[in-house]
Protein backbone atom coordinates (compact mmCIF):
# COMPACT_ATOMS: atom_id res chain seq x y z
CA UNK A 1 0.00 0.00 0.00
CA UNK A 2 2.68 2.50 0.99
CA UNK A 3 5.13 1.59 -1.78
CA UNK A 4 2.42 2.18 -4.35
CA UNK A 5 2.13 5.76 -3.09
CA UNK A 6 5.77 6.38 -4.02
CA UNK A 7 4.67 8.77 -6.77
CA UNK A 8 3.72 11.19 -4.00
CA UNK A 9 7.23 11.03 -2.58
CA UNK A 10 8.46 12.58 -5.88
CA UNK A 11 11.86 11.02 -5.35
CA UNK A 12 12.69 8.52 -8.04
CA UNK A 13 16.37 8.46 -7.08
CA UNK A 14 15.60 7.69 -3.44
CA UNK A 15 13.15 4.97 -4.48
CA UNK A 16 15.63 3.51 -6.98
CA UNK A 17 18.40 3.49 -4.33
CA UNK A 18 16.20 1.67 -1.81
CA UNK A 19 14.84 -0.83 -4.29
CA UNK A 20 18.27 -1.67 -5.73
CA UNK A 21 19.07 -3.57 -2.52
CA UNK A 22 15.61 -5.16 -2.46
CA UNK A 23 15.98 -6.38 -6.06
CA UNK A 24 19.46 -7.71 -5.32
CA UNK A 25 17.96 -9.75 -2.50
CA UNK A 26 15.17 -11.01 -4.79
CA UNK A 27 17.73 -12.01 -7.40
CA UNK A 28 19.71 -13.98 -4.83
CA UNK A 29 16.46 -15.64 -3.71
CA UNK A 30 15.54 -16.54 -7.28
CA UNK A 31 19.03 -17.94 -7.93
CA UNK A 32 18.75 -20.10 -4.84
CA UNK A 33 15.25 -21.27 -5.77
CA UNK A 34 16.30 -22.10 -9.36
CA UNK A 35 19.30 -24.11 -8.13
CA UNK A 36 17.23 -26.09 -5.61
CA UNK A 37 14.52 -26.77 -8.21
CA UNK A 38 17.14 -27.97 -10.72
CA UNK A 39 18.58 -30.33 -8.13
CA UNK A 40 15.07 -31.63 -7.38
CA UNK A 41 14.44 -32.28 -11.09
CA UNK A 42 17.79 -34.04 -11.47
CA UNK A 43 16.98 -36.24 -8.50
CA UNK A 44 13.68 -37.13 -10.14
CA UNK A 45 15.32 -37.94 -13.49
CA UNK A 46 18.46 -40.00 -12.87
CA UNK A 47 20.28 -40.66 -16.17
CA UNK A 48 20.12 -44.45 -15.98
CA UNK A 49 18.14 -46.23 -13.35
CA UNK A 50 16.52 -49.58 -12.90
CA UNK A 51 12.80 -49.67 -13.87
CA UNK A 52 11.91 -50.27 -10.24
CA UNK A 53 13.71 -47.16 -9.04
CA UNK A 54 12.17 -45.18 -11.95
CA UNK A 55 8.74 -46.34 -10.75
CA UNK A 56 9.60 -45.31 -7.19
CA UNK A 57 10.76 -41.87 -8.45
CA UNK A 58 7.63 -41.46 -10.54
CA UNK A 59 5.38 -42.30 -7.60
CA UNK A 60 7.30 -39.94 -5.34
CA UNK A 61 7.04 -37.21 -7.98
CA UNK A 62 3.30 -37.76 -8.28
CA UNK A 63 2.79 -37.74 -4.53
CA UNK A 64 5.00 -34.76 -3.64
CA UNK A 65 5.62 -33.15 -6.98
CA UNK A 66 5.28 -29.62 -5.61
CA UNK A 67 8.14 -27.18 -6.17
CA UNK A 68 10.65 -26.47 -3.36
CA UNK A 69 9.90 -24.00 -0.60
CA UNK A 70 10.44 -20.33 -1.41
CA UNK A 71 13.79 -18.80 -0.50
CA UNK A 72 13.92 -16.05 2.16
CA UNK A 73 14.92 -13.62 -0.60
CA UNK A 74 11.49 -14.02 -2.15
CA UNK A 75 9.39 -13.56 0.97
CA UNK A 76 9.17 -10.47 3.20
CA UNK A 77 11.07 -10.98 6.45
CA UNK A 78 9.77 -7.86 8.19
CA UNK A 79 6.77 -5.54 8.16
CA UNK A 80 6.57 -2.36 6.07
CA UNK A 81 8.31 0.43 8.03
CA UNK A 82 5.67 3.00 7.08
CA UNK A 83 2.87 0.73 8.35
CA UNK A 84 4.74 0.31 11.65
CA UNK A 85 5.38 4.02 11.96
CA UNK A 86 1.75 4.79 11.07
CA UNK A 87 0.50 2.50 13.82
CA UNK A 88 2.88 4.06 16.34
CA UNK A 89 1.78 7.56 15.34
CA UNK A 90 -1.89 6.59 15.59
CA UNK A 91 -1.19 5.32 19.12
CA UNK A 92 0.48 8.62 20.11
CA UNK A 93 -2.27 10.76 18.58
CA UNK A 94 -5.00 8.77 20.28
CA UNK A 95 -3.14 8.97 23.61
CA UNK A 96 -2.79 12.75 23.25
CA UNK A 97 -6.44 13.04 22.28
CA UNK A 98 -7.46 11.07 25.37
CA UNK A 99 -5.44 13.48 27.55
CA UNK A 100 -6.78 16.60 25.83
CA UNK A 101 -10.35 15.46 26.39
CA UNK A 102 -9.91 16.46 30.04
CA UNK A 103 -9.94 20.05 28.80
CA UNK A 104 -13.45 21.45 28.33
CA UNK A 105 -12.59 23.75 25.45
CA UNK A 106 -11.00 20.83 23.61
CA UNK A 107 -14.14 18.74 24.13
CA UNK A 108 -16.14 21.52 22.51
CA UNK A 109 -13.77 21.59 19.53
CA UNK A 110 -13.98 17.81 19.30
CA UNK A 111 -17.79 17.96 19.27
CA UNK A 112 -17.70 20.50 16.45
CA UNK A 113 -15.27 18.44 14.37
CA UNK A 114 -16.15 15.52 12.07
CA UNK A 115 -15.17 13.16 14.89
CA UNK A 116 -13.18 9.97 14.56
CA UNK A 117 -13.68 7.06 12.22
CA UNK A 118 -14.92 3.87 13.84
CA UNK A 119 -11.54 2.07 14.18
CA UNK A 120 -9.89 5.12 15.78
CA UNK A 121 -12.89 5.74 18.01
CA UNK A 122 -12.57 2.21 19.33
CA UNK A 123 -8.81 2.72 19.71
CA UNK A 124 -9.50 5.90 21.71
CA UNK A 125 -12.08 4.16 23.90
CA UNK A 126 -9.43 1.60 24.80
CA UNK A 127 -7.35 4.44 26.23
CA UNK A 128 -10.13 6.12 28.22
CA UNK A 129 -10.76 4.62 31.63
CA UNK A 130 -13.42 7.02 32.88
CA UNK A 131 -16.89 5.59 32.21
CA UNK A 132 -18.51 9.05 31.97
CA UNK A 133 -15.94 10.16 29.42
CA UNK A 134 -16.42 6.98 27.41
CA UNK A 135 -20.18 7.57 27.44
CA UNK A 136 -19.58 11.17 26.29
CA UNK A 137 -17.41 9.94 23.40
CA UNK A 138 -20.08 7.41 22.44
CA UNK A 139 -22.71 10.21 22.57
CA UNK A 140 -20.69 12.45 20.26
CA UNK A 141 -20.13 9.56 17.87
CA UNK A 142 -23.88 8.83 17.88
CA UNK A 143 -24.53 12.50 16.97
CA UNK A 144 -22.16 12.22 13.98
CA UNK A 145 -23.55 8.90 12.78
CA UNK A 146 -27.16 10.01 13.22
CA UNK A 147 -26.51 13.27 11.35
CA UNK A 148 -25.13 11.35 8.42
CA UNK A 149 -27.91 8.74 8.69
CA UNK A 150 -30.43 11.57 8.19
CA UNK A 151 -28.58 12.64 5.06
CA UNK A 152 -28.44 9.03 3.84
CA UNK A 153 -32.19 8.76 4.43
CA UNK A 154 -32.83 11.96 2.46
CA UNK A 155 -30.56 10.74 -0.34
CA UNK A 156 -32.44 7.46 -0.53
CA UNK A 157 -35.77 9.30 -0.46
CA UNK A 158 -34.67 11.39 -3.41
CA UNK A 159 -33.24 8.50 -5.37
CA UNK A 160 -36.24 8.80 -7.65
CA UNK A 161 -35.03 10.04 -11.03
CA UNK A 162 -37.25 13.14 -10.74
CA UNK A 163 -35.08 14.42 -7.89
CA UNK A 164 -31.73 13.43 -9.34
CA UNK A 165 -30.50 17.01 -9.92
CA UNK A 166 -31.64 18.03 -6.45
CA UNK A 167 -29.79 15.10 -4.90
CA UNK A 168 -26.53 15.96 -6.62
CA UNK A 169 -26.72 19.54 -5.39
CA UNK A 170 -27.75 18.85 -1.76
CA UNK A 171 -25.43 18.07 1.19
CA UNK A 172 -26.89 14.56 1.30
CA UNK A 173 -25.37 13.98 -2.14
CA UNK A 174 -22.05 13.21 -0.43
CA UNK A 175 -23.54 11.30 2.53
CA UNK A 176 -22.56 7.92 1.09
CA UNK A 177 -18.90 8.99 0.88
CA UNK A 178 -19.00 10.33 4.45
CA UNK A 179 -20.53 7.03 5.59
CA UNK A 180 -17.67 5.04 4.05
CA UNK A 181 -15.19 7.39 5.78
CA UNK A 182 -17.00 7.15 9.11
CA UNK A 183 -16.59 3.37 9.05
CA UNK A 184 -13.05 2.96 7.78
CA UNK A 185 -11.43 6.41 7.69
CA UNK A 186 -10.02 8.39 4.79
CA UNK A 187 -6.66 8.94 3.20
CA UNK A 188 -6.25 12.33 4.87
CA UNK B 1 6.05 -46.09 -16.41
CA UNK B 2 6.50 -43.69 -19.35
CA UNK B 3 3.03 -44.58 -20.66
CA UNK B 4 1.57 -43.93 -17.23
CA UNK B 5 3.42 -40.65 -16.97
CA UNK B 6 2.42 -39.46 -20.43
CA UNK B 7 -1.25 -40.41 -19.98
CA UNK B 8 -1.35 -38.60 -16.65
CA UNK B 9 0.27 -35.53 -18.29
CA UNK B 10 -2.29 -35.63 -21.12
CA UNK B 11 -5.12 -35.84 -18.63
CA UNK B 12 -3.73 -32.90 -16.70
CA UNK B 13 -3.21 -30.88 -19.90
CA UNK B 14 -6.81 -31.54 -20.90
CA UNK B 15 -7.93 -30.04 -17.63
CA UNK B 16 -5.63 -27.07 -18.31
CA UNK B 17 -7.44 -26.39 -21.60
CA UNK B 18 -10.80 -26.64 -19.81
CA UNK B 19 -9.71 -24.04 -17.29
CA UNK B 20 -12.12 -21.09 -17.65
CA UNK B 21 -9.50 -18.59 -16.50
CA UNK B 22 -7.06 -19.65 -19.25
CA UNK B 23 -8.32 -17.40 -22.11
CA UNK B 24 -8.31 -14.28 -19.95
CA UNK B 25 -4.82 -15.07 -18.69
CA UNK B 26 -3.64 -15.43 -22.30
CA UNK B 27 -5.18 -12.07 -23.21
CA UNK B 28 -3.70 -10.33 -20.17
CA UNK B 29 -0.16 -11.23 -21.29
CA UNK B 30 -0.38 -8.48 -23.92
CA UNK B 31 -0.43 -5.79 -21.22
CA UNK B 32 2.59 -3.86 -19.98
CA UNK B 33 1.83 -4.89 -16.41
CA UNK B 34 1.54 -7.99 -14.24
CA UNK B 35 -1.21 -10.03 -15.97
CA UNK B 36 -2.51 -11.42 -12.68
CA UNK B 37 -2.78 -7.90 -11.18
CA UNK B 38 -4.68 -6.76 -14.29
CA UNK B 39 -7.10 -9.68 -14.10
CA UNK B 40 -7.69 -9.28 -10.36
CA UNK B 41 -8.34 -5.59 -10.84
CA UNK B 42 -10.93 -6.40 -13.50
CA UNK B 43 -12.50 -9.18 -11.38
CA UNK B 44 -12.94 -7.00 -8.30
CA UNK B 45 -14.20 -4.05 -10.33
CA UNK B 46 -16.82 -6.27 -11.99
CA UNK B 47 -17.77 -7.80 -8.63
CA UNK B 48 -18.24 -4.38 -7.02
CA UNK B 49 -20.30 -3.20 -10.02
CA UNK B 50 -22.58 -6.23 -9.85
CA UNK B 51 -22.91 -5.96 -6.07
CA UNK B 52 -23.96 -2.31 -6.26
CA UNK B 53 -26.27 -2.89 -9.19
CA UNK B 54 -27.93 -6.17 -8.18
CA UNK B 55 -27.12 -7.25 -4.63
CA UNK B 56 -27.37 -4.32 -2.23
CA UNK B 57 -30.57 -5.78 -0.80
CA UNK B 58 -29.43 -9.41 -1.02
CA UNK B 59 -29.42 -11.05 2.41
CA UNK B 60 -26.16 -12.97 2.11
CA UNK B 61 -24.25 -9.95 0.80
CA UNK B 62 -25.65 -7.75 3.54
CA UNK B 63 -24.70 -10.23 6.28
CA UNK B 64 -21.13 -10.35 4.97
CA UNK B 65 -21.01 -6.54 4.89
CA UNK B 66 -22.40 -6.32 8.42
CA UNK B 67 -19.75 -8.71 9.78
CA UNK B 68 -17.03 -6.71 8.01
CA UNK B 69 -18.51 -3.29 8.96
CA UNK B 70 -18.66 -2.43 5.26
CA UNK B 71 -15.82 -2.27 2.79
CA UNK B 72 -12.20 -1.59 3.73
CA UNK B 73 -10.98 1.95 3.07
CA UNK B 74 -9.56 1.19 -0.39
CA UNK B 75 -12.57 -0.76 -1.60
CA UNK B 76 -14.97 1.70 0.04
CA UNK B 77 -13.51 4.42 -2.14
CA UNK B 78 -13.65 2.10 -5.14
CA UNK B 79 -17.32 1.39 -4.42
CA UNK B 80 -18.08 5.13 -4.19
CA UNK B 81 -16.37 5.75 -7.53
CA UNK B 82 -18.21 2.84 -9.14
CA UNK B 83 -21.57 3.98 -7.76
CA UNK B 84 -21.40 7.73 -8.31
CA UNK B 85 -21.97 7.99 -12.06
CA UNK B 86 -24.65 5.33 -12.64
CA UNK B 87 -26.65 5.69 -9.41
CA UNK B 88 -25.45 8.80 -7.57
CA UNK B 89 -24.13 6.68 -4.69
CA UNK B 90 -27.49 5.09 -3.86
CA UNK B 91 -26.11 1.53 -3.73
CA UNK B 92 -23.47 2.54 -1.18
CA UNK B 93 -26.06 4.60 0.72
CA UNK B 94 -28.39 1.59 1.05
CA UNK B 95 -25.55 -0.54 2.48
CA UNK B 96 -24.28 2.08 4.92
CA UNK B 97 -27.71 3.16 6.14
CA UNK B 98 -28.17 -0.22 7.78
CA UNK B 99 -24.60 -0.29 9.12
CA UNK B 100 -25.06 3.17 10.61
CA UNK B 101 -28.23 2.05 12.41
CA UNK B 102 -26.32 -0.88 13.90
CA UNK B 103 -23.40 1.26 15.05
CA UNK B 104 -25.71 3.82 16.62
CA UNK B 105 -27.48 1.02 18.50
CA UNK B 106 -24.16 -0.33 19.86
CA UNK B 107 -22.88 3.13 20.82
CA UNK B 108 -26.12 4.07 22.55
CA UNK B 109 -25.78 0.97 24.70
CA UNK B 110 -22.55 2.52 26.07
CA UNK B 111 -24.42 5.43 27.64
CA UNK B 112 -24.29 4.99 31.40
CA UNK B 113 -27.71 6.57 31.99
CA UNK B 114 -29.39 4.14 29.60
CA UNK B 115 -27.93 1.08 31.21
CA UNK B 116 -29.73 -0.90 33.92
CA UNK B 117 -28.43 0.02 37.41
CA UNK B 118 -26.88 -3.43 37.91
CA UNK B 119 -24.96 -3.22 34.63
CA UNK B 120 -24.16 0.44 35.32
CA UNK B 121 -22.24 -0.46 38.47
CA UNK B 122 -20.44 -3.16 36.56
CA UNK B 123 -19.57 -0.76 33.73
CA UNK B 124 -18.35 1.96 36.10
CA UNK B 125 -16.22 -0.59 37.87
CA UNK B 126 -14.77 -1.84 34.59
CA UNK B 127 -10.98 -1.76 34.35
CA UNK B 128 -9.25 1.02 32.44
CA UNK B 129 -10.36 1.51 28.85
CA UNK B 130 -11.65 -1.36 26.82
CA UNK B 131 -12.49 -1.54 23.16
CA UNK B 132 -16.11 -2.13 22.27
CA UNK B 133 -15.76 -5.65 20.92
CA UNK B 134 -18.88 -5.36 18.74
CA UNK B 135 -17.27 -2.50 16.82
CA UNK B 136 -14.35 -4.62 15.65
CA UNK B 137 -14.97 -6.31 12.27
CA UNK B 138 -15.54 -10.05 12.51
CA UNK B 139 -14.91 -10.71 8.82
CA UNK B 140 -12.64 -9.26 6.15
CA UNK B 141 -13.89 -6.76 3.59
CA UNK B 142 -15.92 -8.80 1.05
CA UNK B 143 -14.02 -7.25 -1.86
CA UNK B 144 -10.70 -8.18 -0.22
CA UNK B 145 -12.05 -11.74 0.04
CA UNK B 146 -12.97 -11.76 -3.66
CA UNK B 147 -9.55 -10.31 -4.48
CA UNK B 148 -7.77 -13.07 -2.52
CA UNK B 149 -9.87 -15.76 -4.17
CA UNK B 150 -9.18 -14.34 -7.64
CA UNK B 151 -5.48 -14.12 -6.81
CA UNK B 152 -5.35 -17.80 -5.81
CA UNK B 153 -7.35 -18.81 -8.87
CA UNK B 154 -5.22 -16.90 -11.39
CA UNK B 155 -1.94 -17.85 -9.71
CA UNK B 156 -2.93 -21.53 -9.85
CA UNK B 157 -4.02 -21.09 -13.45
CA UNK B 158 -0.65 -19.54 -14.32
CA UNK B 159 1.16 -22.54 -12.83
CA UNK B 160 -0.95 -24.80 -15.04
CA UNK B 161 -0.75 -22.72 -18.20
CA UNK B 162 3.05 -22.53 -18.28
CA UNK B 163 3.06 -26.27 -18.98
CA UNK B 164 1.69 -25.48 -22.44
CA UNK B 165 4.53 -24.73 -24.89
CA UNK B 166 2.81 -21.90 -26.80
CA UNK B 167 1.88 -20.12 -23.58
CA UNK B 168 5.44 -20.40 -22.30
CA UNK B 169 6.76 -18.48 -25.29
CA UNK B 170 4.15 -15.76 -24.93
CA UNK B 171 4.76 -15.56 -21.18
CA UNK B 172 8.55 -15.29 -21.61
CA UNK B 173 8.04 -12.38 -24.04
CA UNK B 174 5.49 -10.65 -21.78
CA UNK B 175 5.97 -8.26 -18.84
CA UNK B 176 5.78 -11.20 -16.40
CA UNK B 177 4.13 -11.32 -12.98
CA UNK B 178 4.91 -9.22 -9.93
CA UNK B 179 6.66 -10.79 -6.93
CA UNK B 180 3.53 -11.39 -4.79
CA UNK B 181 1.89 -13.26 -7.68
CA UNK B 182 5.10 -15.10 -8.53
CA UNK B 183 5.17 -16.30 -4.91
CA UNK B 184 1.52 -17.36 -5.10
CA UNK B 185 2.08 -19.19 -8.40
CA UNK B 186 5.23 -20.98 -7.12
CA UNK B 187 3.52 -22.00 -3.89
CA UNK B 188 0.61 -23.53 -5.76
CA UNK B 189 2.62 -25.01 -8.62
CA UNK B 190 2.35 -28.81 -8.65
CA UNK B 191 4.80 -29.22 -11.51
CA UNK B 192 8.48 -28.72 -10.69
CA UNK B 193 9.45 -27.97 -14.30
CA UNK B 194 6.73 -25.30 -14.54
CA UNK B 195 8.03 -23.78 -11.29
CA UNK B 196 11.57 -23.80 -12.69
CA UNK B 197 10.37 -22.02 -15.83
CA UNK B 198 8.51 -19.35 -13.81
CA UNK B 199 11.51 -18.78 -11.55
CA UNK B 200 14.09 -18.58 -14.38
CA UNK B 201 11.88 -16.20 -16.39
CA UNK B 202 11.42 -14.01 -13.32
CA UNK B 203 15.17 -14.10 -12.67
CA UNK B 204 15.88 -12.84 -16.20
CA UNK B 205 13.38 -10.02 -15.79
CA UNK B 206 14.75 -9.04 -12.37
CA UNK B 207 18.28 -8.92 -13.84
CA UNK B 208 17.11 -6.45 -16.52
CA UNK B 209 15.20 -4.38 -13.96
CA UNK B 210 18.15 -4.31 -11.56
CA UNK B 211 20.43 -3.20 -14.40
CA UNK B 212 18.03 -0.33 -15.26
CA UNK B 213 17.78 0.73 -11.61
CA UNK B 214 21.58 0.69 -11.26
CA UNK B 215 22.06 2.68 -14.43
CA UNK B 216 19.49 5.22 -13.28
CA UNK B 217 21.28 5.79 -9.97
CA UNK B 218 24.75 5.72 -11.59
CA UNK B 219 23.77 8.39 -14.12
CA UNK B 220 22.71 10.64 -11.26
CA UNK B 221 26.26 10.95 -9.99
CA UNK B 222 28.08 14.14 -10.91
CA UNK B 223 30.73 12.53 -13.11
CA UNK B 224 28.11 10.69 -15.23
CA UNK B 225 25.60 13.51 -15.50
CA UNK B 226 26.21 13.97 -19.23
CA UNK B 227 25.10 10.45 -20.10
CA UNK B 228 21.53 10.33 -21.41
CA UNK B 229 19.02 8.51 -19.20
CA UNK B 230 17.07 5.99 -21.24
CA UNK B 231 13.26 5.83 -20.91
CA UNK B 232 13.39 2.36 -19.30
CA UNK B 233 15.87 3.70 -16.74
CA UNK B 234 13.72 6.75 -15.99
CA UNK B 235 10.81 4.40 -15.32
CA UNK B 236 12.84 1.84 -13.37
CA UNK B 237 11.89 3.04 -9.86
CA UNK B 238 8.18 2.73 -10.65
CA UNK B 239 8.76 -0.70 -12.23
CA UNK B 240 10.75 -1.85 -9.19
CA UNK B 241 7.92 -0.85 -6.85
CA UNK B 242 5.34 -2.48 -9.13
CA UNK B 243 7.39 -5.69 -9.16
CA UNK B 244 7.66 -5.80 -5.36
CA UNK B 245 4.05 -5.03 -4.44
CA UNK B 246 2.00 -5.37 -7.61
CA UNK B 247 0.43 -2.82 -9.91
CA UNK B 248 -1.50 0.17 -8.61
CA UNK B 249 -5.24 -0.49 -8.86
Amino acid sequence: MHAIEFEHWRDNLGTATMYESVLQRNLAGLNEFVERTRRQIEAQHPPSAHWLSRLRIHLRRTLDGASPKLSPGLTPQARCRVCEQGEKSAGWFVQTLAQKLEWEQFREWYRQSDGLCLPHLNHLLAGVADAQRRAWLADVAVEKFEANARDLGKALGRSNHRFHEELAAGSEGKAYRRAVEQFKGNDG
Amino acid sequence: VSALASSSTELRLASVEDNPTAPSLDDALAQEACPVCALISRSTKDWVDVLLKEHVTDGVTRVELVYAWGFCRRHGQQACEADVAPRGGIGVAVIYEELTERVVHILKAQRVDKVEPRKQVKRLAAPAGQRIAELDPEAPCPVCRVETEAEQRYAASLGERVRVAGFRERYAASHGVCLPHLRAALEQCQDVEAALFLATTARDKVRVLLHDVREYTRKHSWENRQEPKLPQEQDSARRAVAFEVGEKQ
